[in-house]
């Protein structure tokens, strides 16, 4: 079938197409990528009735306006107020757009990173398992650089029709309490009870370097045991969600396109559900913690897991009538 | 053996009583590579840890342990590793390519000519790769030539340059940031991804470093 295509009239910020990342590949040296907050895409994609994972264009704060050449379903999250040839669009919900018509995402109200999905998901080259951009590098999907005015995007247009619907807001769980669970990390053992304790109960302040690459906080040094003030790590794997300690004892929370190997001590790891929400959250904003066991972390991940299954069942029985 | 978990989805494996961890942990990864177990996605050797990482959803933690403990038992510890690739890597130690080599050298209180003999003469283990894709680690640096890291890590480094930082030295393959101590730089393309083997270096391969002269360097570039 022949792909259906849309022109990029104004580029957004940091606007990259990102899937859920890649789950292998470590040993050339990339990183996992993928969508910063892989809950949004996921409910997108699954609106659509796409493939979970299916290419999504992903964007920092500002989206882009896209004009159309062939007639798509789209659908944008979160807090967005969307227009199609300048009438007022929902997101959160399937948007038909002619050929012809511009459709544009505006700015998010609130939260940091914005997603747009297509019925039939974007046509972009894998890379190695995934069609993530990871704009620090200069690799992945397409060129590997984010999306510039004059581009033009394919998708493959897919015969299924959809039926109008959209998905409430609340969904997503904005109502957020701003405080994020973690699991032990490995090197534990470097910092001293009070430590831990300081780490579990005061705030940290997300600074204005963070980036896909990594979120870096601010706050009370977190310092090492006295045995452990000179030691060095030999430099071991890493995971999206690990908290490093840097020398000066402030956390750095590694993010999508964080590096696979690191030789900072690792003193706990967000668990992922946690961390999709917490990358939402602005500079400057207040992040705690809170510490799990690993039953707790699997539940909830679980649950998550129950959540997206009920909502496919959900949304293709609703297709049947 | 050790199992350290990191998180939900990864665990850290270390036996410090293997003698060769390394070559332990990479005839695992080709072992997982040949016989793949349900839920297992990646798994990454670096130094004297492997770190594998699994989808929880698919496979239970325990159930993970129990086949990797099957993977790494007695038996595999023993057997032969596939023969690995020797590199050998011309660097140009002149002044322009080499930014720290003199402060190396006070440091160390050699001369650069010392530096030089005791970079070139030393026989190198791919440790391990990561970083930013096809930086390689490199084991066996001379103790003499171990020195910290820069206070200031650099914004960019030149593409190829040869670096060392405590224990470890290895070559950049792109202009990413950098905070290791610059002594030379190689015309040789580390990572290349138009092509189908992408990576110089694989892990457990051998390299050795030889010196050129800059206008070797230059001409080699072209």
């Amino acid at each position: 079938m022949k792909h259906g295509s849309l022109e990029v009239i104004e580029s957004g910020f940091l606007t990259t197409y990102q899937d859920l990342g890649r789950r292998m590949h470590r040993a050339l040296g990339l990183p996992r990528g993928g969508a910063m907050d892989a809950r949004t895409l996921t409910l997108l994609n699954l609106l659509l009735r796409n493939e979970r994972g299916a290419t999504g264009i992903e964007f920092c704060q500002r989206g882009p306006t896209l004009k159309f050449k062939d007639e798509a379903v789209v659908s944008v999250g979160g807090d967005l107020c969307p227009t199609v040839d300048g009438e007022k669009r929902r997101a959160w919900s399937r948007m038909m757009v002619k050929a012809g018509q511009v459709l544009k995402c505006g700015s998010l109200r609130s939260g940091s990173w914005g997603y747009l999905c297509i019925q039939g998901g974007f046509s972009v080259e894998d890379f190695y398992g995934s069609t993530s951009i990871h704009p620090h590098l200069e690799l992945g999907g397409g060129t590997g650089k984010p999306l510039v005015e004059g581009d033009e995007l394919f998708f493959q247009p897919s015969e299924n029709a959809l039926s109008s619907l959209s998905l409430s807001p609340d969904l997503w769980g904005q109502n957020d309490d701003h405080t994020y669970r973690c699991l032990s990390g490995p090197q534990m053992d470097w910092f001293s009870a009070s430590t831990h304790e300081q780490f579990y109960s005061t705030p940290y302040k997300i600074s204005v370097t963070s980036s896909r690459v990594g979120y870096r906080l601010e706050g009370a040094p977190l310092s090492r045991k006295k045995s452990f003030q000179k030691k060095e790590l030999t430099s071991e794997g890493v995971s999206v969600g690990t908290v490093q300690i840097t020398n000066e004892g402030q956390p750095i929370i590694l993010a999508a396109d964080a590096q696979s190997i690191g030789g900072y001590p690792k003193l706990a790891q967000v668990i992922s559900t946690d961390l999709e929400r917490l990358v939402q959250r602005p500079a400057g904003s207040e992040v705690r913690f809170q510490q799990v066991t690993h039953e707790e972390a699997l539940q909830r991940r679980q649950e998550q897991e129950r959540e997206y299954t009920q909502l496919e069942m959900v949304l293709s029985l609703g297709e049947e009538y | 053996m050790r199992y350290d978990r990191l998180g939900e989805s990864a665990v850290i494996l270390k036996d410090e009583a293997l003698q060769d961890p390394l070559s332990v942990f990479t005839y695992g990864v080709e072992r997982l590579r040949q016989h793949p177990i349900d839920g297992i996605e990646d798994a990454l050797p670096c130094y004297d840890s492997l770190t594998v990482y699994y989808n929880p959803l698919k496979i239970s933690y325990e159930s993970m342990v129990e086949a990797l403990t099957q993977v790494f038992s007695e038996e595999d510890k023993r057997c032969d590793l596939p023969e690995r690739k020797r590199h050998q890597i011309p660097v140009c130690y002149d002044a322009a390519c080499a930014p720290d080599l003199e402060s190396v050298a006070a440091f160390s209180g050699l001369s650069v000519q010392d530096v030089i003999s005791l970079h070139t003469e030393g026989e190198y283990r791919v440790a391990g790769i990561g970083f930013t894709p096809g930086f390689g680690f490199l084991s066996g640096l001379n103790h003499k030539l171990n020195c910290p890291r820069k206070d200031r890590p650099r914004k960019s480094v030149p593409v190829g340059a040869v670096g060392i930082a405590g224990r470890q030295t290895g070559v950049y393959p792109s202009a990413s940031s950098g905070g290791w101590n610059l002594i030379g730089q190689t015309p040789v393309e580390m990572v290349n991804f138009s092509l189908a083997d992408p990576l110089l270096l694989s892990v457990g391969d051998a390299v050795e470093f030889y010196e050129i002269s800059y206008g070797e360097f230059t001409e080699w570039k072209k």
